[in-house]
């Protein structure tokens, strides 16, 4: 049977992190390099302490997730391989959603790091569905 | 719901006039939304009426900006993704649910991005976007 190709259109990806303006090395709060470079134009944030450009304490990470790819053909393995991958998506899903607003109410105390990096993310449904309710029994 | 993120129709119609080489504007701006509850990113949204009830910020750092930087980048094919990255620093507590990417004239919103969930920023907080658009052929 011969395996179809279809395109997926425009597809968008992108991350977004939440940090505080305290240095995620020493701790101390951050200044605003005065510095406007041309290919930034945004101040960037200079710790004193460390005597360099630092980034702020991760409060959180938001991450695309993107639906699972089309089958590729009708087999019971092809449509089943579809089927695992678009659960896993839903759950990964959740996951995400979970972890994030977990991360935003406990920006002050100190949580598993993974919960504010969303790496590494559960890699198989089961992992998953642990995941889920590791974090719902937290909250 | 998961983290969402669409090109919107009037995206798409202003590409479309791009091309045209009609009256158009590129990927220049990117403003926050506001709302206190996840939304979930539309086609149907547009830059006057973004997803659900969210608005767009106004103050706070994360109202309406140039986008630091746009370039391009390969993905499948040479030079088929758009990137634009940005970083807002909030000067007050503010609700953050999610971005538009929008075009030079601040009247179309190319895209619009919903977080995995409400960000609670506070004074001097930041929040870094790094995205892309790939128009996929693979």
């Amino acid at each position: 049977m011969p395996e179809v190709k279809t395109s997926t259109g425009i597809r968008v990806n992108y991350s977004a992190e939440h940090r505080t303006n305290f240095c995620e090395v020493c701790g101390n709060r951050l200044t605003q390099d005065p510095t406007v470079l041309e290919e930034d134009r945004i101040l960037r944030n200079y710790c004193l302490t460390c005597n360099d450009y630092s980034k702020g304490v991760l409060v959180s990470r938001s991450i695309s997730i993107q639906p699972p790819p089309p089958p590729r053909c009708i087999k019971f393995g092809c449509m089943w391989e579809y089927y695992k991958q678009a659960v896993l998506v839903l759950l990964l899903g959740s996951y995400h959603r979970k972890r994030v607003a977990y991360s935003e109410a406990h920006r002050h105390k100190t949580i598993p790091i993974r919960y504010r990096t969303g790496e590494p993310s559960p890699e198989t449904i089961f992992k998953a569905i642990l995941a889920n309710i590791k974090l719902t029994i937290r909250r | 719901m998961a983290q969402t993120q669409t090109v919107t129709d009037t995206g798409i119609q202003e590409l479309v006039l791009l091309w045209e080489e009609a009256l158009s504007s590129g990927m220049e701006s990117i403003v926050c939304l506001e709302m206190a509850t996840v939304c979930t990113a539309a086609v149907a949204s547009t830059f006057a009426d973004p997803a659900d009830t969210a608005i767009h910020h106004t103050d706070s750092g994360l109202l309406l900006a140039a986008i630091a930087t746009v370039g391009h980048a390969t993905t499948n094919t040479t030079g088929d993704t758009i990137t634009f990255d940005h970083v807002f620093t909030a000067t007050g507590t503010k609700n953050v649910a999610g971005i538009h990417v929008c075009n030079n004239d601040d009247d179309v919103t190319f895209v619009e991005c919903c977080f995995n969930a409400v960000l609670a920023v506070e004074n001097t907080d930041t929040i870094t976007i790094d995205g892309e658009v790939v128009i996929n052929q693979a």
